[in-house]
């Protein structure tokens, strides 16, 4: 049964997604992001947060990568969503190195979706502002910016709420904002950093419903960060990493 | 939503924060439009004094810019109304009075010859004005004598002597209006500077009036000699460029200066101190702007943009409030004579200026500072 968050009509959401090439759980093998050898260390070397991981997320794969606090997760995802460079090693993505590439911020605003722990909502700004923030690095006018906002707010079940301020959100609800915020420049990639530790259950599990739906129907390339069995249960894949090493 | 929304809801969220910014710049907007307002407005109504009387040149001691301590003989009138181009020659003796019973200071008392060509241009709205051989009697510019309450027939005390008020006379700016006119012995008596005058005051006649005839003729009465054959150290300008080098002038220019320069580091260090602490408070929700693509840039325009809405609304309100303290200071006996009734457009667009540059200027290293934290490390900020 569809969720009740997500429009009925499935031509409103493949309207918000231009990844809209359905894998229906079958991985096309074809590589979207390498990870090369990659280590990252701080503190001139003291701090060896990630070390020598090498790692290939395929187009339309649904991976997740689970590990304890601490064992260097998030500095792998930072390091995926081109937020921090590799001490060593090379990541490239579609091919092209991303260490050598000068416009960092231009390659997340229109390849990357994050979502993170904390939401990350901006406190100013309501669920529609906050939405259509990514959006300002696109070539969208107001006017279609606010359209597309709407149309992204109706696909996670949160069109009643476009117009509070994230204080008025429960965190079930400024979560499934934060996903549409990700949604916004139609990414090629959604990087989710433990999306569902700071909810509850059925928050959490509405979270993931959503993104089983954005997998399968829209065969958006998904790489969540976990430490959860039940988070990590939903993806084709999973990695494990423990002290900066992938197991 | 327009990129200048967000810009407005950044302000408008820390409204405590951004209010008092906006109060410390519309304060410096309000010094700078005022004091140059003064300056400029003060230079505006010593020009409109000359051309109001239909004084062309100008004439004091060679080296002297205040006229007031400018001492020309009075008889040589005669030999600069014999130069060709010239049809009218009047002495003027300025001096700053007080009036004692109503504590004003600074009054301008003006000795002019009653026949002469300059006080026939006295609009006389009250009484009558100056005769040959009057003796005592002053005419009141329209603003002192309202600051004082003097009708014309009433007596008036100057520097222990009394004169009779013969008339009031309307001019069109505050610098005469707040003047007094005597009869120039009067003057001169009341001085102890008997034959001397601070200026002569020259009509050129139509045909020289062009730019470059007054200019030669400037040259000619400075090249006067005497009758062995010394010069006679005089110094002839044109009214405007008199004017400008008067020393009240030039000392208005440097106070407003001075003021602007204080004022704009004053803002400029304000607006830093307000900036830098907006954007370290808001590192983390940088770090999101960035994360979810926003280019250094970006980041950069939005709180350049912060820094200008909040100069801009200062520097309107600082115009307002400027406005209505000209208004008071104007109509105000002990500052009226120095304060135009005006708010001048070049005092309100330096002002602008001020708040715009000090706002900006303040805002580039916050602005650069702001976009230059990796994201990473502005989403790990507590």
């Amino acid at each position: 049964m569809q969720p009740a968050f997500l429009p009925s009509n499935p031509s409103a959401m493949s309207s918000t997604l231009t990844q809209s090439t359905p894998l229906h759980h079958s991985v096309a093998l074809e590589p979207m992001l390498r990870v090369v050898n990659v280590s990252r260390s701080y503190d001139g070397g003291t701090v060896q947060a990630v070390c020598d991981v090498s790692l290939t997320i395929h187009k339309g794969e649904h991976l997740a990568i689970m590990g304890p606090s601490g064992s260097g997760k998030s500095t792998l995802l930072n390091l995926l969503g081109a937020l921090d460079l590799p001490t060593s090693g090379d990541i490239d993505f579609e091919g092209q190195s991303l260490c050598k590439r000068t416009d960092l911020d231009r390659f997340r605003a229109s390849t990357l979706g994050f979502v993170f722990q904390s939401f990350y909502l901006l406190p100013t700004l309501t669920a529609l502002e906050n939405v259509q923030i990514p959006m300002f690095e696109s070539s969208l006018r107001a006017r279609q910016r606010v359209q597309k906002a709407a149309e992204l707010l109706n696909l996670v079940g949160m069109s009643h709420r476009a117009g509070h301020l994230p204080a008025k959100l429960s965190v079930g609800e400024r979560q499934r904002v934060a996903i549409a915020r990700a949604l916004a420049n139609d990414p090629k990639l959604l990087l989710a950093d433990e999306p569902t530790g700071n909810l509850d259950s059925v928050s959490g599990s509405i979270v993931l419903d959503l993104f089983d739906r954005l997998h399968h129907d829209h065969g958006l390339t998904l790489v969540v960060i976990t430490h959860d069995a039940q988070v990590a249960a939903r993806a084709q894949r999973t990695v494990w990493i423990r002290d900066g090493r992938l197991q | 939503m327009l990129f200048a929304e967000v810009i407005i809801k950044n302000l408008r969220h820390r409204t405590t924060r951004t209010m008092l910014t906006v109060t410390g710049l519309a304060v410096a907007v309000t010094a700078v439009t005022t004091l140059w307002n003064i300056a400029w407005g003060y230079a505006d109504s010593a020009k409109s004094y000359y051309s109001s009387r239909g004084v062309d040149i100008v004439v004091v001691r060679a080296g002297v810019s205040n006229r007031l301590t400018s001492s020309l003989r009075a008889d040589l009138a005669p030999r600069l109304a014999g130069l060709p181009g010239i049809v009218g020659v009047d002495g003027s003796l300025t001096e700053m009075v007080s009036l004692g019973e109503e504590h004003l200071i600074g009054i301008p008392l003006r000795g002019l010859d009653p026949d002469g060509f300059t006080i026939a241009q006295l609009p006389i709205s009250a009484g009558q004005t100056l005769q040959q051989n009057d003796q005592h009697v002053v005419l009141l510019g329209a603003g002192i004598a309202e600051s004082i309450g003097k009708r014309a027939g009433q007596q008036l005390e100057i520097e222990d002597t009394t004169f009779r008020v013969a008339g009031i006379f309307q001019p069109a700016n505050p610098f005469d209006s707040n003047s007094i006119v005597a009869p120039l012995a009067d003057v001169q008596q009341l001085m102890g500077r008997p034959g001397i005058v601070s200026e002569l005051q020259v009509r050129a006649a139509e045909s020289v009036r062009s730019e470059q005839a007054l200019n030669r003729l400037c040259r000619a009465i400075e090249e006067l000699r005497d009758e062995q054959q010394q010069p006679l150290g005089l110094q002839a300008q044109r009214t405007h460029q008199f004017v400008d080098s008067a020393s009240e002038a030039k000392l208005g220019r440097a106070m407003a200066w001075a003021t602007t320069s204080i004022v704009l580091s004053l803002s400029l260090i304000g607006m830093l101190n307000t900036m830098l602490m907006s954007v370290m408070e808001r590192t983390r929700e940088l770090g999101i702007l960035r994360a979810v693509g926003w280019t250094r840039s970006r980041v950069i325009r939005m709180v350049l943009g912060e820094s200008v809405v909040i100069s801009l609304v200062g520097a309107v309100l600082g115009s307002v409030a400027a406005w209505i303290l000209i208004e008071m200071l104007s109509q105000w006996p002990r500052t009226s004579l120095l304060v135009p009734q005006y708010l001048s457009m070049p005092a309100v667009m330096l002002g602008f200026a001020a708040a715009i540059i000090a706002g900006v200027a303040g805002s580039f290293y916050p602005a650069f500072h702001a976009a230059s934290v990796p994201p990473v490390e502005s989403l790990r900020h507590e």
